[in-house]
């Protein structure tokens, strides 16, 4: 429908919804003529009657008649959506926020660093890097879960491993005698993967992740001009109108979620900014 | 220089110190191997070894009354194990060998001995301990956050 | 008809009738009128709702009416409310939804906006409209109720003659007379006969004051307006430094002083509410009994809520510190990196409204001075 006001949403009918983890699902919109958006925005999503909330775009850019969100229940609308399923009507405003630049890390080999749910906002990046290969140098993923069952996307994640053109590792906090691969802290994964100082890092994950991987991205000499996180901060409008996501004099639903690292970095310092 | 001091100057827990300082631990050192299920190290043990990672991986776990084994991190070339000999004290965890692993292993008293007689050598492998065992408390509490939710 | 620019007087019945042809106009009158021991916003009946012969005392959380002993309509200064109460109203239905078996159909919500004429807009007043003007109506995503409301306002402007103690609207620059924004600015003159030397604004001022006898000023009517308000411009109960504001508050986010006036801070956002440019808001969403029909509704929010900026798992703003330094930084420091402008025009409400009397400009100052050198013995 048209409409001028900003505040009023597209309806959607859920075409799918996919349970990714015990409290993750992934639900998927057909949009005719196509939806489109950036690898990093996302939707504002309206449940009836109970409220909107903001949710990363987690489909591929190069294919927007499916819009798709990855969700995790974890508040009184997020647990609400967790009842709901194919068919159902959502309300559905954006896509707005900034995007992963996926141009300024042409020519470079990029580093992406994933803890949790945080490979949600960073899949649509992924497959934008993989959808030109060839722009770009090494291209290396590196994710982070608590415990294997919590490992997000796992059969994606090891089709891209299988591929000879890209370098993938995950690690866990802990893990049973079933797990094979490593565990630790997701940063220890950049101990076997070869780093340069020339390289762009994409990060995305809860905070504190975020702040110890740039740290251990300075450690090797990779310049805050070419790590990019994308952070998250409650939202009420997502139009810039509403001041709830303010950081410091950024509005982090125009300005963000994604910024490079060394304009956010002061912020970030300052406790309870 | 013989074939173990040449592989003891070149393990990364001695990168930049001086190489004659380092052969003088050679008296102190065995290349050792492990096969996958071996423990280097088992909880209680008075830890007597200092081992040097040089290939495969070792799983940190911790045994839970129901019997479960839980890791809580892994360790590899390059990493120490044993750190906790100069505390005196035993052993929390046990080390396990996941695949074959290769290691330097260092006699505690030996080792501890010759820090002794020659400070040149001894502060610098205590500082570096200290180091290895900060970076070890700053990953387990990041661990310990259960930052993921 | 007298031109944009050019300045008319007329007496205090001409003033009366002036009033009526907004009317007249199709207009409601919003403006002063006392109430409840307040001078607050209020649809005005005709002149005889106007505060007449009253005045304010304004201090840190201190408001007190008292009888002025003249006629004066206008003789006081900021009332609690501000216009963002017809611009920005507390609540707004913004979407309407109707669930119909597993559809629903979105509708944006009707505009409440009617033909409003403000009277006795005050300079600051006015600065603190053309602020909200930039947030909500000409940044990449506009408010439509914000931009509705907006185009029916006449705006019928006093300069002032009555700051109060707390006002410092010379050191924000804002007044006390108003520079634009108006179709009418009005200087109302007490002595020597009750009457207003009223400058048009705008055709539409021009026009309405075709329907009243007026008179060309004399030199003496002139003289005396500038009297007014430069006489006003002298007595300002307060003063801020504004050079270097911005970068002074952003290199001090640590100082000390931000726990003292957090201490003393309620939280009870009385400050934000009473701000003619704070614009903070949220969603809520209700519905019917049935659950078929919901609204979203925009309400006022305040960033000194606990729940402001929730991120799961808490606040990111626990402390009453934090939220005074988020309100304060962001109120004169980070809205010029937004919006090229300070956020604060002078007028005083929130060092009068604060129960425990907390005045922003002595928290500037303080926070401006370097705290003492902690000595370790």
């Amino acid at each position: 429908m048209t409409t001028t006001s900003p505040y009023v949403p597209a309806a959607m009918a859920i075409a799918s919804s996919v349970r990714e983890l015990a409290d993750v699902f992934t639900w998927t919109f057909e949009v005719p003529g196509g939806f489109a958006f950036k690898p990093g925005q996302f939707n504002m999503l309206y449940v009836h009657g109970v409220g909107e909330v903001p949710i990363s775009i987690s489909g591929d850019p190069a294919t927007p008649e499916r819009l798709i969100h990855t969700i995790r229940a974890v508040g009184a609308v997020t647990r609400v959506m967790d009842k709901l399923g194919e068919g159902d009507v959502m309300g559905v405003r954006g896509p707005y926020g900034s995007a992963w630049p996926l141009d300024e890390a042409k020519h470079r080999n990029v580093i992406v660093i994933a803890g949790g749910l945080g490979l949600a906002p960073l899949r649509p990046a992924i497959l934008g890097l993989l959808g030109h290969r060839a722009d770009y140098g090494r291209i290396t993923i590196l994710y982070g879960a608590r415990t294997p069952a919590d490992i997000l996307f796992r059969r994606e994640l090891e089709t891209w491993r299988g591929r000879f053109d890209l370098r993938v590792e995950a690690i866990v906090d802990q893990a049973g005698r079933d797990w094979f691969g490593p565990v630790g802290v997701v940063t220890r994964l950049l101990d076997g993967v070869p780093v340069t100082a020339d390289d762009a890092a994409f990060v995305c994950g809860p905070e504190i992740m975020m702040r110890f991987a740039v740290r251990e991205l300075d450690k090797r000499g990779v310049s805050r001009e070419t790590i990019w996180i994308s952070m998250e901060r409650s939202m009420k409008c997502g139009i810039g109108l509403c001041g709830h996501c303010q950081l410091a004099g950024s509005f982090m639903c125009k300005d963000g979620p994604v910024y490079r690292f060394d304009r956010i970095a002061p912020y970030m310092q300052v406790p309870e900014l | 220089m013989d074939d173990l001091a040449r592989v003891l100057v070149a393990h990364p827990f001695f990168a930049e110190l001086e190489p004659a300082h380092v052969t003088f631990l050679v008296g102190c050192t065995k290349n050792v191997r492990f096969r996958a299920g071996d423990h280097l190290v088992r909880e209680g043990d008075r830890e007597d070894t200092l081992y040097l990672i040089r290939q495969g991986g070792v799983a940190i776990e911790m045994r839970r009354a129901s019997g479960e084994v839980v890791c809580v991190e892994t360790l590899g070339a390059g990493d120490v194990i044993g750190i906790s000999l100069l505390a005196d004290a035993p052993a929390h965890l046990d080390c396990r060998a996941r695949e074959s692993v290769v290691a330097l292993a260092i006699d505690a008293a030996c080792l501890l001995r010759k820090m002794t007689e020659e400070p040149s050598l001894g502060l610098p492998i205590a500082m570096r301990l200290l180091e290895r065992t900060y970076e070890r408390l700053s990953r387990a509490r990041l661990q310990h956050l259960d930052i993921y939710r | 008809m007298t031109g944009i620019g050019e300045s008319v007087v007329i007496d205090r019945d001409a003033f009366a009738a002036l009033l009526q042809a907004l009317v007249d106009d199709g207009r409601e009158l919003l403006g002063p009128t006392v109430r409840d021991g307040a001078i607050v916003l209020d649809t005005l009946r005709g002149i005889d709702d106007l505060p007449r012969g009253i005045g304010d005392d304004q201090a840190p959380g201190h408001y007190r009416l008292r009888a002025r002993g003249d006629h004066a309509l206008f003789g006081y200064a900021a009332s609690p409310h501000s216009w963002k109460r017809e611009l920005l109203p507390p609540r707004v239905p913004l979407v309407q939804i109707r669930r119909r078996a597993r559809d629903l159909g979105f509708e944006a919500a009707p505009s409440g906006a009617r033909r409003v004429a403000f009277i006795g807009a005050r300079a600051c007043e006015i600065a603190a409209i053309g602020i909200q003007d930039r947030v909500l109506r000409d940044g990449v995503h506009s408010d439509p109720d914000y931009r509705t409301r907006r185009d029916q306002v006449f705006v019928l402007a006093v300069h002032c003659g009555s700051p109060a103690g707390t006002c410092f609207c010379v050191s924000m620059d804002t007044g006390p007379r108003a520079r634009g924004g108006y179709d009418l600015a009005a200087t109302e003159l007490v002595e020597g006969g009750h009457r207003f030397v009223v400058e048009v604004g705008t055709i539409a001022g021009g026009a309405i004051l075709e329907s009243v006898t007026s008179r060309a000023p004399a030199v003496h009517d002139t003289a005396a307006a500038l009297a007014v308000t430069d006489a006003a411009a002298t007595q300002m109960g307060r003063t801020m430094q504004t050079q270097g504001l911005r970068d002074a508050l952003m290199a001090n986010l640590e100082h000390p002083r931000w726990q003292a006036v957090g201490d003393r801070c309620l939280g009870c956002a009385n400050c934000t509410m009473s701000c003619p440019t704070c614009f903070c808001t949220s969603i809520e969403d209700t519905t019917d009994l049935s659950g078929d029909s919901a609204t979203r509704t925009r309400r006022w929010d305040s960033c000194f809520t606990a729940d402001f900026a929730y991120v799961h798992g808490g606040s990111a703003r626990p402390s009453l510190r934090a939220r005074y330094r988020q309100w304060l930084t962001h109120k004169l420091a980070t809205w010029h990196d937004q919006f090229e402008t300070s956020g604060c025009v002078g007028c005083g409400r929130c060092i009068t409204w604060c129960p425990v009397g907390i005045d922003l400009t002595e928290e500037v100052a303080a926070i401006r001075t370097p705290p003492p050198e902690v000595h370790h013995g």
